[in-house]
């Protein structure tokens, strides 16, 4: 009942601040303008939709912090205090990007720095074993003594894991409602995770479903036809969200994995190809799973949903599955991920016999080409 | 009658009338003490207790420490002034402790003065009238500056003047001190609106004056505050940046020179706090326990909802006076939320608003605020909840700002109907959620008319809402409302005050009794320490009547009196353990000679104990007689290793054979003693008086010796053969605390020289550009 009460807290406050957020957008003029070959909205759209999640989860949690009576021997107060610096740091950076279009190159600042921030605040950083898929525990407790810095191993890890995840939802950020609603499926999944008696984890659970419902007050605006996007910041912390729910108080990686196994994989897979072709990372291009999708001829809507049923299903199967179990679905998931870009190449070439795989590297050049910046204004 | 008013009350609208107007309101307050010829102080409460009991039901119990501290401490000090000694040390509490330098007796602070000068009757009526009135003003010329209505700014002072904080603690060092808080507001209004600098000395002598007021941990919030305000005036202000750099430079230098100037009241309570017991104590502590409940704000709407110590049918309350202390009237908090939701544009509201949110998560512990806050330095040993000064400061400031905002930009329908209804949803949710909280608490009267005391002060708050909010849009259209909303004001805060306080009758002024005189009389023949049961003669009323009890206790304690009390003689120093039978031959080892118990426990103690005899007995206490150790005696010298072990198990177990007696001990004033004895080996002197650093020995008049310590207790290393030795106290952070506030005395000569010749700074061109 009382998480009830914090999900509809959230979802109420994104509601209420979302056409706020907007008005606020058009006023500091940071707007998405359509432009292909990315962008397949139709019209000007406010981004700063991050921003509403932020606030609206920032109130939630305040409200929860204070009224909902949280142990903070378990959850330290200051692992709080990551979060809401870390979330804003990246808000604020990716309003700046969104308002100012920064270089690609020094867009990863704003993630390190806030993932940064979490493995300061410790989240995760108490870990010291993780389970073995193949039975027992394996021991990350390691530390490394460089002259007057002490660094931890699951610190470096934890770092790793939240650039990650900031990473996957970036570049998943390309449809309307696409991120966000993976998101939401992810922040339910781990709150029915958190709520088992396998890991019950009864502050994870709050933070998770206090998550969900402020992404789902701002998907009700943000579903196609989208009247606002994520923006880089909103796609950014996301992603940061669901890296910390995923390892504070630890023992949900897994989940995570398979939740956003089709973007992790995507994104894996479009980030090594374009390694492969010697252009940088960072810079965006129709390539990702999604724009296949919609080139085969699906519809925003169907594409989203397609992707929001196959998380779902491994969602669910997650929470339900033991270590061994885990391992196993993303074999599975690895085989599905593998199978549907197959049938997407194979529908592609179906569909356009005759038109030249316009996104398609069908040769590796010697030198990257000209490349016109327009990643980073994420679309939803 | 007409013409005769205008000649008796000044002319409105001048700083002569508000002088008028808050003298009149704190005569007004103080009126039933004045009129009865009554002690404007809670010594009823003595009543309480064996041997006092008489028909007399204490009017406010929780106004306790007036009579069993302060008041003690002030006596204390006026005999020793009297007597021509600077009342340095305590000799009647405990084994002796630090008087001046606990900062609560407050000896250099002014208004303490008129206790030396005035009998304790007039005293306290002078005290308390100044106190009010200074809070009241202060605030007033604060609210000037800002540019308010004048009639504003008078509603402004009578509300802060009676706001909870200063009549709860009226008679406290903390009032004292909060005096200062409008001051220094004025103060650096004046300081970066003018170039005329003859603000600057007057905010050193703010500084230095606060910091004698006697009360560090509401220092310390107040100097944070007016920091805080510094800063933002300074950043607000459309001035150069060399020109607010020199500015800030001047209000530092200012700040410094006034801590400067006050070293000899810190330096020796720096001393005292590093060998605190309560500091150690405090610094365990994982998180900063010193916060209220979230509920407990619906005191700031009703600050009866508890109960109120002084209602005799309504006393059922928890720690009335830490928890409503952020009460400044229901007009002035309504008034400060139309403000914060109307004119969140003006800088000055939104430093007021945010002020107040501070507050709110420092009070209430509103995470993660609250946990980011207590990680500035001092914040995390301090009573954080009383954080309620600066929140009720700051509610009156931003309800002047918003009764001004309404007339003279006219009101807001909208904001005022939303003002509304927050403040009755905010009273009902909080009232509801208290409701439930009182419900769990097991007290004196039923819950069931708990419940209706609670329903009548809800209807109180809600009358006295729709009074407010009738008269505020009366006064809209028509100024003159505002002298009934002045009054108004004055009815929420300074009548509520009113009953809160105590007058106590001459009967009831420190009655002296059969038990008092002969534990007086044994201290001063024979320095015989008391021991009491329970709350007979509570900390430091002994001091009042001129006898040593061993349960001593301020706001620090000493460490090492406390270790050889908790962990060798088994018995606290704290009143509320002495319920146990503490341990007799410890007792006798502290030197003491008389133990009070009441009168109904005799037999029993007796019984327990037949050997005890009865020194003295009335129809209230009775009074053992324990076969105690001198004051001062001689023990065998060991090696300096082994001493302490040595000393601590003769304590454990007593042997008097090891023990050998001096020629003569005498007590002189101030606690310096001096002892005449005749020893053919090596051996120590052993007072059962508290080691504490300043004290000194001197040989037959000449020789300086070490004071040691061993036990907590001072001890000398004796040379053979006879000799006199004189302790004495030379407080030696209090003599470089001198040395330093003398050298700061010349810059602070130095600095007045500045302030009056300093270049007046010329606006840059762009400011007098942007005034174009």
């Amino acid at each position: 009942m009382i998480y009830l009460i914090y999900f509809i807290t959230s979802f109420l406050l994104a509601l209420a601040i979302t056409p706020l957020v907007k008005k606020l957008a058009g006023r500091l003029n940071i707007i998405d303008v359509p432009k292909a070959p990315r962008k397949v909205h139709e019209r000007p759209t406010p981004l700063l939709g991050g921003l509403s999640i932020y606030l609206s989860f920032l109130l939630a949690i305040l409200i929860y912090l204070n009224f909902g009576n949280p142990n903070f021997e378990i959850v330290p107060i200051k692992f709080f205090l990551g979060i809401i610096f870390g979330g804003l740091i990246l808000v604020l950076g990716g309003a700046i990007d969104d308002k100012y279009n920064l270089p690609p190159k020094i867009l990863w600042l704003f993630p390190a720095l806030a993932s940064l921030i979490i493995v300061w605040s410790g989240i995760g950083v108490g870990i010291t074993e993780i389970s073995n898929p193949f039975g027992g525990t394996i021991f990350v407790g390691y530390h490394l003594s460089l002259v007057t810095f002490n660094l931890s191993l699951v610190a470096l890890l934890v770092w790793l894991w939240m650039m990650g995840m900031i990473f996957t939802t970036k570049l998943l950020d390309g449809l309307d409602g696409l991120c966000s609603g993976i998101a939401l499926i992810g922040g339910l999944t781990m709150f029915a995770l958190s709520l088992g008696s396998r890991i019950n984890q009864p502050i994870t659970a709050s933070i998770a479903i206090i998550l969900s419902g402020a992404i789902l007050g701002y998907l009700i605006y943000a579903f196609n036809p989208a009247s606002i996007f994520l923006g880089e910041g909103g796609s950014t912390f996301l992603g940061f969200m669901l890296g910390v729910i995923s390892v504070i108080s630890g023992a949900k990686i897994a989940t995570a994995l398979l939740v956003m196994g089709i973007p992790i994989l995507d994104v894996a897979w479009v980030i090594i190809k374009r390694l492969w072709y010697r252009h940088s990372p960072f810079v965006g291009d129709r390539q990702h799973l999604h724009f296949r999708l919609l080139d085969i001829g699906l519809t925003q809507r169907q594409t989203v949903l397609v992707l929001y049923g196959i998380s779902a299903i491994f969602g669910t199967t997650a929470v339900f599955l033991q270590s061994m179990g885990k391992l196993i679905a993303l074999v599975i998931l690895f085989c599905v991920m593998l199978a549907l870009a197959m049938t997407v190449v194979v529908l592609y070439k179906k569909k356009h016999p005759h038109v030249p795989d316009l996104f398609d590297y069908n040769r590796r050049p010697s030198s990257p080409g000209p490349v016109k910046k327009i990643y980073g204004a994420g679309k939803e | 009658m007409k013409k005769l008013f205008s000649k008796l009350i000044p002319n409105k609208k001048t700083n002569i009338f508000a002088v008028f107007l808050f003298g009149i309101l704190s005569i007004v307050f103080l009126s039933p003490a004045i009129i009865n010829s009554k002690y404007f102080a809670p010594t009823d409460v003595v009543r309480d207790n064996q041997p006092f009991l008489n028909q007399t039901t204490p009017h406010n119990r929780v106004t306790a420490d007036v009579t069993f501290q302060f008041l003690p401490w002030l006596k204390l000090s006026k005999d020793l002034l009297k007597q021509g000694d600077f009342p340095f040390w305590n000799i009647y509490s405990g084994g002796g402790l630090p008087l001046f330098a606990n900062m609560q007796a407050a000896t250099l602070f002014p208004l303490t003065w008129l206790f030396f000068l005035f009998n304790f009757k007039i005293a306290l009526l002078l005290y308390a009238f100044f106190k009010l009135f200074l809070l009241g003003y202060f605030t007033y010329l604060f609210l000037k500056e800002l540019g308010l209505k004048y009639e504003v700014c008078l509603i402004g002072g009578t509300a802060f003047m009676f706001a909870n904080t200063n009549i709860i603690w009226l008679l406290w060092p903390l009032s004292s001190v909060i005096i200062f808080l409008p001051l220094n507001f004025f103060l650096i209004e004046k300081i970066l609106s003018q170039d005329k600098k003859v603000y600057l000395p007057a905010f050193v002598c703010s500084i230095t004056l606060s910091i004698f007021a006697g009360h560090p941990q509401t220092l310390f919030y107040i100097l944070f505050t007016t920091g805080l305000y510094c800063l933002f005036r300074l950043w607000e202000k459309s001035d150069n940046l060399r020109r607010k750099f020199i500015r800030l430079t001047e209000l530092i230098t200012a700040s410094v020179i006034g801590v400067g100037l006050a070293t000899l009241a810190w330096l020796p309570f720096l001393e005292y706090l590093k060998l605190s017991e309560n500091l150690i104590n405090r610094q365990q502590y994982l998180s900063n326990p010193f916060y209220l409940q979230k509920f407990l704000f619906v005191t700031n709407i009703i600050p009866d909802f508890f109960g109120n110590p002084a209602y005799k049918n309504f006393s059922f309350m928890v720690g009335y006076s830490e928890q409503t202390m952020g009460y400044v009237g229901i007009s002035l908090l309504f008034l400060a939320l139309y403000a914060f939701i109307s004119g969140y544009k003006n800088k000055t509201i939104l430093f007021f608003s945010s002020l107040l949110f501070l507050s709110y998560c420092l009070i209430y512990r509103f995470e993660p605020i609250y946990w980011l806050i207590n990680k500035l330095p001092g914040f995390s040993l301090n009573y954080n909840n009383r954080f309620q000064y600066i929140w009720a400061f700051g509610a009156v400031i931003l309800g002047s700002l918003g009764l001004n905002d309404i007339m003279s930009t006219g009101l807001n329908k909208v904001k005022f109907t939303i003002s509304t209804v927050i403040l009755l949803t905010a009273s009902i949710f909080y009232s509801w959620q208290a409701r439930l909280f009182s419900k769990t608490l097991q007290t004196p009267i039923t819950w069931h008319s708990i419940t209706n005391w609670q329903n009548f002060f809800f209807i109180i708050f809600a009358l006295n809402l729709a009074a407010g909010i009738f008269i505020i849009l009366k006064a809209k259209n028509n100024p003159k409302w505002l002298w009934v909303l002045l009054l108004l004001v004055f009815f929420e805060t300074g009548m509520h005050g009113l009953i809160f306080n105590t007058n106590s009758t001459d009967k009831n002024f420190f009655p002296s009794t059969g038990a008092t005189v002969f534990l007086a009389s044994d201290f001063s023949n024979n320095f015989g320490k008391t021991f009491s049961f329970g709350n007979i003669f509570l900390p430091n009323l002994s001091t009042w009547y001129g006898f040593n009890q061993v349960t001593d206790y301020d706001a620090f304690s000493l460490k090492t009196s406390w270790d050889f009390k908790k962990n060798i003689a088994n018995f606290n120093y704290s009143p509320e353990f002495t319920n146990d039978m503490p341990n007799i031959k410890a007792l006798e080892f502290f030197g003491v000679k008389n133990m009070v118990y009441p009168q109904e426990l005799k037999t029993i103690l007796l019984n327990k104990n037949p050997g005890l005899q009865i020194s003295y007995q009335d129809a209230q206490v009775v009074i053992f007689q324990l076969n105690a150790l001198p004051r001062a005696y001689i023990v065998q010298a060991y090696a300096a290793s082994q001493l302490q072990n040595k000393i601590d198990s003769l304590i454990i177990n007593p042997d008097k054979n090891k023990i050998s007696y001096v020629d003569k001990y005498e007590l002189l004033k101030n606690g310096t003693s001096l002892v005449n004895y005749r020893t053919d080996k090596t051996s120590f002197l052993i007072t059962n008086e508290n080691y504490y650093p300043g004290w000194q020995a001197l040989l037959d008049g000449k020789d300086n010796l070490p004071v040691l310590n061993i036990s907590g207790f001072k001890a000398v290393s004796l040379p053979t053969g006879i000799h006199s030795i004189k302790i004495y106290y030379y407080p030696k952070s209090f003599v470089l605390g001198i040395k330093l506030s003398t050298a700061s005395l010349l810059f602070f000569i130095l600095f007045i020289f500045y302030s009056f010749r300093a270049r007046v700074l010329k606006p840059s061109n762009k400011i007098i550009q942007q005034q174009i």
